[in-house]
């Protein structure tokens, strides 16, 4: 009961990096890989920022401003030097892993001591239920905002870009314009999601964004996969609801003892297996959905 | 008043290339207000290479474009969709398939502004008059804002498409052989509909057919297309006495062939 609360926390952090994924790689039809550097980039700016004595709320602030500004950078070199993009996405994930290791001056710095983190100072907030219902309240103010912006005239004009990028252009709508917003909402979703991770596990790691894309992926085609067809806002929920039950099965895993350096691989593979599943027997999903809805019910 | 006027305009494909191509060579061509002119042509004629430079689609190789006596060559096609609105071939293209056919109206309602975070994208004080101008269709959608656009057939969706490039009125409206994707008797009904349109909103409008007895029936002036330039252009006039066998003779004059495929849609 105690590791499937602690996997919570964790996994509500995921969350909020797989809503993050899921703008540009669904709502914008893009496949963009720049998460793999803005995760490590919020993580360090947070850091470095805490380290040297910063309130940690403005450094979590800052840390999501810095994966804003790495989306701005892919998304102008998509729209403008029309570079495509899945490269583009190579291209500032590789520029960030310098930048990261300039922020924080070493491959990690670690929160051992007496620092200050968003986690541990306010006292009510340092257990494991404050910690939950923090992150639980951040993740429904996220989701809210998203929601609300998506039925704004650019949230919508955005939507459309995704969809008809053609009939956007049509009807006047500057469409690189609402990828590059979207690319920069995407990104700072990320890197506050890194940012938040470093906070709860202590330290931040240069190579801590590998396997990011892999799990918010993981815990998107998870959601996608129970529930067919869902209006943003419940699927947002529904990913929420991916990135926790991903979780509980990574720490199942580790649980039955099996060697941490083959995490990355064991992420792999279940993404192959959740990308496989739909295809090859629509059965199994219907299976995984009333398994899931079991879940529910005695949680 | 001009509304559209194209002054030597030149579209070459593969410049300094062996197989170079004029797809326009020179090409001329001003629309009064109120105007609405059909245009014909073989494969290859350089219709759709027209109404592409026109809408910003393709940047001109030479020449100039300009819209209401404002050069816009050199404008995109969103900042000249201020003016233009256009109805494509494929009926999926001019919609959002993932979009509710509220939200794709709204879309259509705010063509030409700037998007502002602050202001809602599908507002209630709309609502009424998004009902009303779908009723107008006489497709029964009036009551169905809220369904998803990938939920109505072809002709449905066209329809839509014609209603939202002219709910909020264009100074030029552009139909890009915009039935031929449809069955004959949705056809009719969204040509009929088109015209109807145009009429009460006393558009100006440049539609490319296939269909030559559209082309006749329809409009006040037919142009013909063939190699890039303009060989034939009939007046209001000209056009009344025309039959689709005239048509077709005036056609393998300039041609020097015969239709192939499109004589298969003449009725």
């Amino acid at each position: 009961m105690m590791i499937m609360l602690t996997n919570v926390a964790q996994g509500l952090l995921w969350a909020i990096m797989a809503i993050g994924v899921y703008l540009t790689f669904r709502v914008l039809n893009i496949a963009d890989m720049t998460a793999e550097g803005s995760f490590p980039l919020g993580a360090a700016i947070s850091a470095r920022l805490i380290v040297s004595g910063s309130n940690p709320i403005v450094a979590t602030l800052a840390g999501a401003a810095g994966g804003a500004l790495a989306g701005v950078i892919s998304g102008w070199l998509n729209t403008k030097l029309k570079i495509p993009d899945l490269l583009t996405g190579i291209l500032t994930m590789t520029g960030l892993y310098s930048v990261n290791l300039l922020i924080m001056k070493a491959a990690n710095i670690s929160f051992l001591g007496h620092v200050k983190t968003v986690f541990n100072s306010v006292s009510a907030m340092s257990s494991l239920g404050g910690t939950i219902i923090f992150s639980s309240g951040l993740v429904l103010v996220l989701i809210t905002s998203l929601v609300l912006f998506f039925r704004t005239e650019v949230g919508l004009a955005a939507r459309a870009v995704g969809d008809n990028p053609l009939m956007s252009a049509a009807n006047g709508i500057n469409t690189d314009r609402m990828k590059i917003i979207v690319y920069m909402i995407s990104n700072s979703f990320i890197a506050l999601s890194g940012s938040l991770m470093a906070q709860t596990n202590g330290y931040a790691d240069v190579s801590m964004g590998i396997g990011t894309l892999v799990i918010a992926l993981s815990a998107i085609i998870m959601a996608e996969m129970v529930f067919h067809k869902s209006s943003l806002g419940k699927r947002f929920l529904t990913i929420v609801g991916g990135a926790i039950v991903y979780r509980w099965l990574i720490a199942g895993v580790l649980e039955l003892g099996v060697d941490p350096n083959l995490l990355r691989l064991f992420y792999a593979v279940m993404l192959v297996l959740f990308l496989s599943i739909p295809r090859l027997d629509r059965r199994l999903a219907r299976f995984f959905r009333s398994w899931f809805k079991k879940e529910e019910v005695s949680k | 008043m001009t509304v559209l006027r194209i002054e030597h305009l030149n579209q070459i494909f593969g410049r300094n290339t062996p197989t170079e191509t004029y797809a326009l060579r020179d090409l001329n061509l001003a629309l009064e207000q109120g105007d609405f002119v059909t245009v014909i042509g073989g494969n290859g004629a350089g219709k759709s290479t027209l109404l592409n430079s026109v809408a910003g689609f393709l940047p001109v190789s030479s020449g100039k474009i300009s819209l209401d006596g404002q050069d816009v060559t050199t404008q995109n096609v969103a900042q000249r969709a201020k003016m233009i609105s256009r109805v494509f071939q494929d009926p999926r293209s001019g919609t959002a398939s993932h979009l509710t056919i509220e939200e794709n109206l709204a879309l259509a309602l705010q063509r030409g502004t700037t998007r502002r975070f602050w202001r809602m994208g599908v507002r209630k004080q709309d609502h009424e008059k998004l009902e009303t101008s779908l009723a107008q269709l006489h497709l029964g959608l009036e009551n169905r804002l809220k369904d998803e656009m990938g939920l109505l057939s072809g002709g449905q969706r066209q329809a839509i498409t014609l209603l939202m490039a002219t709910l909020e009125t264009p100074r030029l409206l552009l139909l890009d052989e915009h039935t031929a994707a449809l069955d004959p008797k949705t056809s009719a009904t969204v040509m009929s509909l088109t015209s109807r349109i145009v009429e009460r909103n006393h558009l100006t409008a440049l539609m490319v057919t296939h269909n030559m007895q559209d082309a006749i029936r329809y409009g006040n002036r037919l142009l013909m297309l063939s190699h890039g330039k303009i060989v034939l252009d009939l007046d209001q006039e000209a056009k009344q006495h025309l039959t689709v066998p005239d048509l077709m003779a005036r056609f393998k004059e300039t041609q020097g062939t015969t239709l192939s495929d499109d004589s298969l849609l003449l009725s």
